[in-house]
C-alpha cells in the first residue's frame, strides 16, 4: 500500500495546533467568560458612574453613587441583614452537609437511596421550593402549624414568615434545607478518597470513632470546606428568588437582603446607576470573603 | 453536454427556490407581539385567547405572539426588553407606568391613530389613566376597580347592612368573625387585609386613604407635590387597619404574609367575609370555588367620601416593531372585550357596553358607575418610589413595629414627603 504524502494544508494545520494547542481549546471558554462575566462586570461598574435609566438618560456623576451609599441607611441595613443571613445559612450548610456526608460515607443500608433522596432539595427549582415553603408555613392553612397544633406543641398558629422575630430565622432555615446538598456532595466526594484502611488501622491501634473523626476525617475535609465556604458564601450572598417570594423583604425589612434592595432600586425606582454601585460593593464583599477563606486555607496548610 | 445538463439543473433549482420563496412570502404574516399577565393568568388568559383568535380571523395578515409574565413584574420586564431592544408591540397593564415610560422613550403618543368618535365611546377617566400630559399611550379594555368586596349572604344572615364608613366596616368585620363549630378557634374572619410588601397592598391602602379624603400625593397651591398622609382625616384608615388587626382581631393571623393570591385563597376557602378588592377577584374566587357563585358583591369604599380606584386595564402600545399591527389590535380588542366582563365581572371600557355589563355582572351592579367617583391617583414618573414607601411602612405597621396608628401615619408621611421633596427641587 502506498502512503500518500501529507497535503500542505494538513501540515499547516498540524503545525498550528502544535503551537497553539492550549489556546484553541481554551478559546470557547475565554469567549464565554468575556461575554457573560467580564463584560457585564465592567459594564456594571461603568453604569455605576452614571445617573441612568439605561435608555435615554446618561448623566455622568462620577463616584457620587458610591458616596451616597455611605448615607444610604436602607442599603446599610440590607447589608447587616445579609451578613446575619449568610452567617446562618453557610454555617447550617456546613454543619448539616458535613454531618450527612459523614453518615452517607458509612456502610449504611440503602446508601444509594439515601444519597439520591438527600440530594433532592438541590434539584428542586428555587421558585418551587419557596412557594412550597410558603404554603407549608402559612398560619391559616399551612401543614406545619396544623401538625404542631395537633401534636399539642402549639396552642395557636405562628406566623413564621410574618413575625418580626421569626421571619429571618425561618428564611435562613428554608435556605439551609434548600442548599445543604451542595456542601454535602462536595464533602462526600472528598471523604470517598480516604481509604478505609486508615480507619481500620486506627481502630486496630485503639482509636475510638470520635477520635478518628477528628484525627482523620476533619483534616481530610478541611481543604474542601474552604472551597465550599467560598462558593456557598458567594452563591447565597447574592441570593434573591426565595426571599423575594416568601417575604418580599418584610416584615418591616427584617429579611430585606441586599439583592432585594438592589432589585427594587433598579426596577422599581429606575435608579440603575445607584443599583450598579450597590452591586459593585456586593462584588467587593464577595471577593473579600474569597481572599479571607483562601488565607484561612493557607494557615491551615 | 455536461454544461447544458448543469445549466438545466440550475434553472430547475432556481425555479423551485423562487416558487418556495413566493409561497413563503404569500404565507408569511406580520407578527404582533403582546406581553403581560393575562397571557399566564386564569381566567383572563381564556378571554385573551378568544380575542386574539377573533382578531386573527378578522385580520388574516397578522399573527399574534404572546409573552407572559406576572403583573408585579410588568415594569421590570418591559424595561429589560427595552434595554435589550426586544420590546413587544403591546403590553397588558393599567397605565400607571406611562409617565416613567414616556421619560424613558418606551412609549409614544398614539392619539392621532384613532378618531375622536371612537375615543369618545371610552369612559373618560379610563382614557385619562392611559394618558400623560395630553398624550395617549394605549387603550383600556376594562376596569379592575379596587372597591369593597363582601359576602352579601353572610351580611344578610347576620342582619348587617352594607358598610357606609370605616367604623361600620370595622363593626361588620367584628360581627362576621365567628367560631362556627364551637371548638374555640375562629373559622371565618370578618375581613382580609393585604400586608405583604408589594404594590397590591399599597393600592388597596391608597384607596382607603382617598376614602378619608387623604390622597397619597396631590399638587398643592404652590404647584408642589404634597401628601395628605399624616393628617387627622388620614388616621381613619390607619385606625381601621390597626383596629382590625390588633384590637378586634377580625383578620386572620399573618397579615404581613397576605399577598393577592393568599387573599383570594382565603376568600375562596370561606375563611374571610370581606376584602378590599374588585369584581375581578369574584371571577378568581368562583373559578376556585364554584359554590361561592352569586354570594359576593362589590360596593364602593365609603367613609368621608365614596371612592373607587378604577384601575383601568388594557394595552399600552410600546415602541416595538409593528406599529400598524398594534393599532389594529387595539382597535379590535377594545370593541371585543365583552367576554372579560362576562367571565371576570370587570366593567367594560366602552360606554356602549354598559347594558351588557349590567346584565352579565350583577355582582358588580353597585360599582358600574365607579368612573364617576374614581380617585385622582396621580400618574407620576416616580410613582413606584412613593408606592414602595407606602407598602413598606404599611407592612411595618401590620408587623407591629409601631406603638400606635398615629406613629405609623407620621412615619409614612415623613418617608413619602422625603420622596416628593426630591422631585420638588
Amino acid at each position: 500500500m502506498r502512503i500518500l504524502p501529507p497535503l500542505k494544508g494538513e501540515i499547516l494545520l498540524r503545525n498550528f495546533l502544535n503551537r497553539y494547542f492550549t489556546l484553541v481549546f481554551m478559546l470557547p471558554v475565554i469567549v464565554l467568560l468575556l461575554t457573560l462575566i467580564i463584560y457585564p462586570m465592567f459594564y456594571g461598574f461603568y453604569i455605576s458612574l452614571f445617573d441612568t435609566n439605561l435608555l435615554n438618560k446618561w448623566n455622568f456623576v462620577g463616584l457620587k453613587n458610591y458616596t451616597n451609599l455611605l448615607s444610604n441607611k436602607e442599603f446599610q441595613s440590607s447589608l447587616a441583614v445579609n451578613l446575619k443571613y449568610i452567617l446562618g445559612v453557610v454555617t447550617g450548610h456546613v454543619l448539616i452537609g458535613g454531618f450527612l456526608a459523614v453518615q452517607l460515607n458509612k456502610a449504611i443500608k440503602a446508601r444509594a437511596f439515601w444519597r439520591a433522596l438527600l440530594m433532592l432539595p438541590w434539584l428542586i427549582p428555587e421558585v418551587v421550593w419557596a412557594l412550597l415553603s410558603k404554603w407549608i408555613l402559612n398560619p391559616q392553612y399551612g401543614v406545619l402549624n396544623y401538625t404542631l397544633m395537633k401534636l399539642g406543641i402549639l396552642d395557636q398558629s405562628i406566623t413564621w414568615l410574618g413575625g418580626l422575630t421569626t421571619s429571618l430565622p425561618t428564611v435562613i432555615f428554608t435556605s439551609i434545607l434548600k442548599g445543604y446538598p451542595f456542601v454535602m456532595a462536595m464533602m462526600l466526594a472528598v471523604l470517598q478518597t480516604v481509604p478505609g484502611d486508615i480507619y481500620e488501622a486506627a481502630a486496630v491501634d485503639g482509636c475510638k470513632p470520635v477520635r478518628a473523626f477528628w484525627a482523620i476525617t476533619v483534616p481530610t475535609i478541611i481543604p474542601v470546606i474552604s472551597i465550599a465556604l467560598i462558593l456557598d458564601t458567594v452563591n447565597w450572598f447574592k441570593h434573591y428568588t426565595m426571599v423575594s417570594i416568601m417575604t418580599g423583604g418584610g416584615p418591616a425589612k427584617s429579611t430585606s437582603l441586599v439583592s432585594l434592595t438592589i432589585y427594587k432600586t433598579a426596577f422599581e425606582s429606575f435608579k440603575f446607576g445607584s443599583a450598579g454601585s450597590m452591586a459593585v460593593i456586593v462584588f467587593a464583599i464577595c471577593y473579600f470573603f474569597n481572599i479571607l477563606y483562601r488565607r484561612l486555607d493557607k494557615i491551615n496548610e | 453536454m455536461k454544461i447544458r445538463k448543469l445549466a438545466r439543473l440550475f434553472a430547475v433549482a432556481m425555479v423551485l427556490v423562487l416558487l418556495s420563496t413566493g409561497v413563503s412570502i404569500a404565507q408569511e404574516k406580520t407578527v404582533v407581539k403582546i406581553a403581560g399577565p393575562w397571557v399566564v393568568e386564569a381566567p383572563e388568559s381564556t378571554v385573551l385567547d378568544v380575542v386574539i383568535s377573533g382578531f386573527e380571523a378578522a385580520y388574516p395578515q397578522y399573527k399574534v405572539e404572546r409573552i407572559g409574565f406576572p403583573s408585579a413584574q410588568t415594569a421590570q420586564q418591559v424595561q429589560t426588553m427595552a434595554v435589550a431592544g426586544t420590546l413587544p408591540d403591546l403590553v397588558i397593564t393599567n397605565g400607571s407606568f406611562n409617565a416613567a415610560w414616556k421619560e424613558m422613550g418606551i412609549v409614544s403618543d398614539i392619539r392621532s391613530s384613532f378618531t375622536e368618535e371612537f375615543l369618545s365611546d371610552i369612559y373618560e377617566p379610563m382614557l385619562d389613566a392611559f394618558s400623560y400630559e395630553g398624550e395617549l399611550f394605549g387603550l383600556p379594555t376594562c376596569a379592575a376597580p379596587f372597591v369593597l368586596l363582601l359576602r352579601k349572604d353572610l351580611l344578610d344572615e347576620a342582619g348587617i347592612a352594607v358598610p357606609q364608613s370605616y367604623d361600620e366596616i370595622q363593626a361588620a368585620a367584628k360581627a362576621l368573625t365567628v367560631d362556627l363549630n364551637g371548638d374555640g378557634t375562629i373559622d371565618r374572619y370578618g375581613m382580609s387585609l393585604m400586608g405583604f410588601p408589594d404594590s397590591n397592598a399599597q393600592l388597596r391602602f391608597t384607596v382607603g386613604l382617598f376614602g378619608c379624603n387623604s390622597p397619597d400625593v396631590y399638587i398643592d397651591e404652590n404647584g408642589k407635590y404634597a401628601t395628605a398622609i399624616g393628617t387627622e382625616d388620614s388616621l381613619r384608615i390607619f385606625n381601621l387597619y390597626w383596629n382590625l388587626a390588633f384590637v378586634d382581631h377580625s383578620i386572620p393571623e399573618g397579615c404581613t404574609e397576605v399577598d393577592y393570591k393568599t387573599m383570594v385563597s382565603l376568600l375562596s376557602a370561606d375563611k374571610v367575609a370581606m376584602a378590599f378588592s374588585g369584581p375581578h377577584t369574584i371571577g378568581n374566587i368562583v373559578s376556585q370555588n364554584p359554590d361561592l357563585a352569586g354570594k359576593f358583591i362589590a360596593v364602593p369604599v365609603k367613609d368621608l367620601s365614596k371612592v373607587a380606584y378604577l384601575n383601568p386595564y388594557g394595552f399600552v402600545k410600546l415602541n416595538g416593531d409593528n406599529d400598524q399591527g398594534a393599532i389594529d389590535f387595539l382597535t379590535y380588542a377594545v370593541q371585543n372585550f365583552v367576554e372579560m366582563t362576562k367571565i371576570t365581572k370587570r366593567p367594560p371600557a366602552l360606554k356602549s357596553l354598559a347594558e351588557v355589563a349590567a346584565r352579565e355582572a350583577p355582582e358588580a351592579a353597585a360599582i358600574l358607575d365607579c368612573a364617576d367617583y374614581n380617585i385622582n391617583y396621580l400618574t407620576l414618573p416616580f410613582r413606584n418610589e412613593v408606592n414602595q414607601v407606602v407598602y413598606e411602612k404599611l407592612n411595618a405597621m401590620m408587623a407591629g413595629v409601631y406603638a400606635s396608628p398615629a406613629e405609623a401615619a407620621e412615619d409614612m408621611r415623613v418617608a413619602v414627603q422625603a420622596v416628593l421633596d426630591q422631585y420638588n427641587k
